[in-house]
């Protein structure tokens, strides 16, 4: 081995994979596919949704009829994921829930929803320990 | 003396202990429900409507009005749904004892034979069912202090169990996509749950269940399922589901299932949260 500095770095660079790819999977968000959506008689639009914190949570979570677009525990930053869906003249839901550390002040989660750079939902929901609520997404306007 | 004075100082105690048991009387089962969870062993309930009586058609008996003429408070929903409320007001000795939990939050208002009529069906928006909890918590409390933290802390574990419930309602929900949130039911109750949670509402009967359908409107009604191309169709637990049935042959929609509108059952939904459960997973898997 002390003949071997190679083999050393090699080894050290090893450790700190196996070490540090579990700290990456719950300081980052998981990377879901967005669910497919292509009902019958609807368009379907890129969007993109913007996530920003008061405060950090200890878990975050949005969905959409039921799929997971973000899941994180202990995420420390803002999210941003692009979103392609179906709207219909009656909207579409995204829910989202939010847990944080016990005595945490009541605190806010803002969720922008985008089309080329124009908002077109936006929404601050206000948090007491834990917030689960949903914001409704209309069809953007021509 | 010493132990007279202690004998005597036990008795007095036994004494007031025996008179902190609250007598509240509950003229609907979500009132009830609120009132045990506020409550626990330190009240008393008295349900005058039980589970499958249809609030809307209910006239107390005399001997409902005995119950309620000896108990320290009477609980009622409010917002009109207790037709009878004056008159029983002067048999029980005055509206001081009566607590209206619907009070503490507007109402719904609905037009229904060219007229503007307040929707009594509160319950079925949680947020609503939060607040009646802090009205009946305040009743409790003004009524039999000694036992006000008893009552604060019945309350909140409540609370908690109504915000656990929102949550799980909110999520549930949101599987369905907003497009498909059509309910077809018997009477229009679900007005408050219909603006929680984006429903629209297409009811055969009016806001009391003694209202009757017009010829006319079942037609237009079925005429609105197939055009909407509503999936269900539901019935609730105290109706007849004779004309549902029907629609659903005319319309090719299916009998979503029974739903709890005016009250708690006995058996599926024998609680608040048992009955939003129920509630929203029939109505969930059948609009999918």
């Amino acid at each position: 081995m002390e003949g071997r500095p190679w083999l050393r770095i090699w080894l050290i660079l090893l450790g700190f994979t196996f070490l540090g790819l579990p700290v990456w999977r719950v300081t980052h968000p998981a990377a879901v596919a967005p669910p497919k959506d292509l009902r019958e008689g609807t368009i379907t639009f890129p969007l993109r949704v913007e996530v920003t914190f008061a405060s950090p949570p200890t878990s975050f979570d949005l969905e959409y009829l039921g799929a997971t677009l973000i899941s994180s525990h202990a995420p420390n930053r803002d999210f941003a994921i692009d979103w392609k869906v179906a709207i219909s003249k009656e909207g579409v839901d995204l829910f989202l829930s939010a847990e944080w550390p016990p005595g945490t002040p009541t605190t806010a989660v803002r969720v922008k929803v985008t089309r080329d750079g124009s908002a077109i939902a936006e929404q601050t929901f206000w948090g007491d320990g834990s917030l689960a609520e949903t914001l409704t997404v209309w069809e953007p306007k021509p | 003396m010493k132990y007279l004075a202690a004998i005597l100082a036990l008795s007095v105690t036994s004494l007031v202990g025996a008179r902190a048991e609250l007598t509240v009387a509950s003229l609907s089962t979500i009132t009830t429900d609120i009132a045990k969870n506020v409550g626990g062993d330190r009240v008393k309930i008295i349900p005058i409507i039980g589970p499958g009586v249809d609030p809307h058609e209910f006239q107390p008996s005399p001997a409902d009005i005995k119950k309620i003429v000896k108990a320290d408070l009477v609980l009622i929903t409010g917002k009109h749904l207790e037709g009878y409320l004056t008159k029983l007001e002067e048999s029980a000795g005055g509206a001081g004892k009566f607590v209206d939990t619907g009070a503490a939050f507007p109402s719904l208002k609905l037009e229904e034979d060219g007229k503007m009529v307040e929707d009594p069906h509160w319950w079925h928006s949680i947020d609503n069912v939060k607040k009646a909890t802090a009205v009946v918590e305040k009743s409790f409390i003004d009524a039999d202090p000694a036992n006000k933290a008893t009552y604060e802390k019945n309350a909140a574990a409540y609370l908690a169990e109504l915000k656990s419930l929102e949550t799980w309602a909110k999520k549930e929900v949101s599987t369905l996509p907003r497009e498909k949130r059509k309910l077809v039911t018997s009477h229009d109750a679900f007005q408050y749950f219909a603006r929680d949670f984006g429903f629209k509402i297409y009811a055969i009967e009016g806001v009391s269940t003694e209202d009757e359908p017009s010829s006319k409107k079942i037609t237009d009604l079925i005429n609105t399922i197939k055009s909407e191309g509503v999936k269900a169709v539901f019935f609730e637990s105290i109706e007849n589901p004779k004309v549902v049935t029907e629609i659903t042959k005319e319309t090719g929609a299916k009998v979503g299932g029974e739903l709890y509108a005016d009250g708690l059952g006995d058996k599926t939904a024998a609680t608040y949260p048992e009955m939003v459960k129920y509630n929203i997973t029939t109505i969930v898997d059948s609009l999918k």
